[in-house]
């Protein structure tokens, strides 16, 4: 999918107009996860 | 599978931090050089935020490194963006009756008028003082057309609790009240990189959908206590627009029964949370959390490169995506069904 696709896609989804369930690309993961060493690193759960 | 460690990026942009609290009264210092009492009560507004400190709120710092800029050049857009946040919520607490005049020092109405000026005012004026003539002009529009997009999606929270909710009805909400925030720190972040419109778009798109995650994520934090205020308040989210969609026209009736009787009452608050954090209605919708975490993983790897701030943003995404996973009710004890 295109990048600007992909952006046109989101903003349907942001506007209730598509489901985010179809809008997901075929993003491959790159096979890493990502860690913090510290505790509470994320805080509360604050917008 | 292999984990990258963050922390190396995660300490350099929260050591930040305190750059950008004194930037931001600074900010306030020069936008109201005169008015004594306004400058105070923001300042007191500053000082009594705690969730400014939050990392995801430095989102336009890491956007900022995902750009190619050292972070010290987005402070300006991270502290203009706590000067907004602290009115808005101390706006949203006077809204919800969590105001504590003891604690902010000051009485709700001063802090009305202190905080309206942190929506716009302040943020406007002080983008003069901190970016070129076109860059703060750049910046205003992005203040200007987020705050109009946050103003709307409020008010679309502001309906009674006697209907139904619609996915579409809360989506758009949380895109507008903390969709557009988020977006536009990170297109400010952009703009301040010099990147061309097409990419700023992809930026302020990515900061959307991620606030729309941050909003998720904050609907957690009630979760199972009586005084859940999303509940009490019958604020139309998306998991009462998830559940609505999944129900039969009877089971809508039954809950919008429960969500009306849920305004008044701590104990029905809590047969609705359980209603809506059942087995069935979680697994649904923590696989949409996972579709908007997968929508944003992959925006963000078309919009830059390999760095250690991609990777810190990826780990902002799946952080965020883990507060905002409903945790899956223990199904009633036997004889003890929660009533529909």
């Amino acid at each position: 999918m295109e990048t600007a696709s992909l952006i046109d896609q989101i903003a349907a989804v942001l506007d209730g107009e598509s489901d985010i369930l179809d809008s997901v690309p075929d993003y491959v993961a790159d096979g890493a996860g990502y860690g913090i060493d510290l505790d509470g690193a994320a805080g509360g759960n604050y917008c | 599978m292999q984990t990258i460690d963050v922390t190396p990026a995660f300490r350099d942009v929260s050591g930040m931090n305190p750059a950008v609290g004194i930037l931001a009264r600074q900010a306030v210092g020069l936008a109201c050089p005169a008015e004594e009492i306004l400058s105070w009560s923001v300042t007191r507004i500053l000082d009594r935020d705690q969730a400014g400190v939050s990392p995801f709120r430095l989102l336009a710092l890491v956007v900022a490194g995902g750009c190619g800029l050292r972070l010290e050049q987005a402070i300006p857009v991270a502290a203009i963006s706590r000067v907004w946040w602290a009115g808005v919520e101390t706006l949203d607490d006077i809204t919800d009756g969590e105001f504590d005049a003891a604690r902010m020092g000051m009485p709700a109405a001063q802090a009305m008028v202190a905080s309206t000026a942190c929506l716009s005012l302040i943020p406007q004026k002080a983008a003069q003082f901190y970016a070129t003539a076109r860059l703060a002009a750049a910046w205003a529009r992005e203040l200007t057309d987020s705050s109009l997009r946050c103003a709307d999606g409020q008010l679309r929270d502001l309906v009674p609790a006697n209907g139904t909710v619609s996915w579409q009805q809360a989506m758009r909400a949380y895109a507008g009240k903390t969709g557009a925030p988020y977006g536009r720190d990170a297109a400010m972040a952009a703009l301040t990189a010099g990147l061309p419109d097409d990419q700023v778009r992809g930026w302020r798109s990515f900061g959307a959908l991620f606030g729309v995650l941050r909003q998720l994520a904050n609907d957690r934090r009630g979760d199972g206590r009586a005084d859940d205020a999303d509940l009490a308040n019958g604020t139309p989210t998306l998991l009462l627009g998830h559940a609505f969609a999944q129900l039969t026209e009877p089971g809508q009736d039954r809950l919008t029964r429960l969500r009306q009787a849920a305004a008044l009452d701590p104990a029905q608050r809590q047969r609705l949370h359980a209603q809506l954090t059942g087995a069935d209605l979680a697994l649904g919708y923590n696989q949409r959390v996972d579709a908007i975490s997968g929508c944003l993983a992959a925006l963000l790897n078309r919009l830059t490169a390999v760095s250690r701030y991609r990777h810190l943003l990826h780990w902002m995404i799946t952080a965020s995506a883990d507060q905002a996973k409903v945790a899956p009710a223990e199904p009633p004890a036997a004889g003890k069904e929660v009533p529909a």
